[in-house]
């Protein structure tokens, strides 16, 4: 019996490690800090067209996210950008409910939450277009 | 005053934890360790029609970071075919860690040190790899 309860309580203490609760990331989502390198030309008409590299750092050219809906580690919602047609936005939590991957039409990305910033990093690979971008969010 | 210069201090100090400053990698970079595997055609390399893993350095791609602006950086990377690739990359916050993207397929690195490791995954239609390598600056 005492044998049953010891595993019962390593079942309990090893649950929460394997699967903690994801973030609750519902919301929108503004940039306070944005870097990014771009060469090519967007196919969403979000950005000029670079046939140079280009870096930059400027918040206003970092995209906003509002996320509607979230079941657990899944959520979705709409991105949108400086100019140009916003994109459905898709994403899940990893087990430890604090990092976490994206997907859209024209990339993907990994992200963090950082106490109540998130930060998603973007590699976008179309064709005649590849950027990098890693920007830092709070809540609206 | 006392209480406006811990004030002073703490928010320096909660700054840094959020931004920290990227290391320059503007250079050339030559790989050191390598470990890849992949399936299907790709331009300069034989086709494998099974997967190939290998830790050759001969397939590690030669890596140059021409440019960087604070996280945000460029350059190209040479591989097989010899011709070089434009690539762009940004540093997280942590200043350590990175994204990069290539015609080619995405990758995320890390600087540690004198050294930098970059892994990749590919996303060619009909080609699929995965690679991992460490760098060293020339």
């Amino acid at each position: 019996m005492r044998l049953l309860a010891f595993a019962a309580l390593l079942t309990a203490v090893a649950t929460p490690a394997l699967a903690a609760e994801p973030f609750n990331i519902l919301g929108t989502w503004v940039p306070v800090s944005h870097a990014a390198a771009r060469i090519g030309t967007t196919p969403s008409g979000a950005y000029d067209t670079y046939t140079k590299p280009s870096l930059v750092r400027d918040k206003a050219l970092g995209w906003s996210y509002t996320f509607d809906k979230q079941d657990g580690a899944a959520f979705s919602g709409i991105s949108h950008g400086p100019k140009g047609k916003p994109e459905m936005t898709v994403g899940v939590f990893r087990m430890d409910g604090r990092r976490f991957v994206l997907s859209t039409d024209s990339g993907n990305a990994s992200g963090e939450v950082n106490g109540d910033e998130i930060e998603i990093c973007w590699t976008d690979n179309v064709p005649n277009y590849i950027a990098a971008s890693c920007t830092t969010y709070k809540r609206k | 005053m006392r209480s406006l210069a811990l004030a002073f201090v703490l928010a320096s100090l909660s700054t840094a934890a959020l931004a920290a400053e990227p290391p320059n990698v503007v250079g050339t970079w030559i790989p050191v360790e390598h470990s890849s595997a992949r399936i299907g055609p790709r331009e300069g390399l034989p086709t494998y029609a099974a997967p190939s893993l290998t830790h050759d350095l001969h397939f590690a791609w030669k890596l140059v970071i021409t440019a960087q602006d604070g996280p945000a950086f460029a350059g190209y990377n040479t591989g097989p075919s010899g011709k070089p690739k434009d690539l762009v990359g940004v540093f997280r916050s942590d200043g350590v860690r990175f994204v990069m993207s290539t015609d080619g397929g995405a990758a995320t690195g890390e600087v540690m040190g004198d050294k930098l490791e970059f892994c990749f995954t590919d996303a060619i239609p009909v080609y699929v790899a995965a690679g991992c390598t460490i760098y060293q600056r020339r």
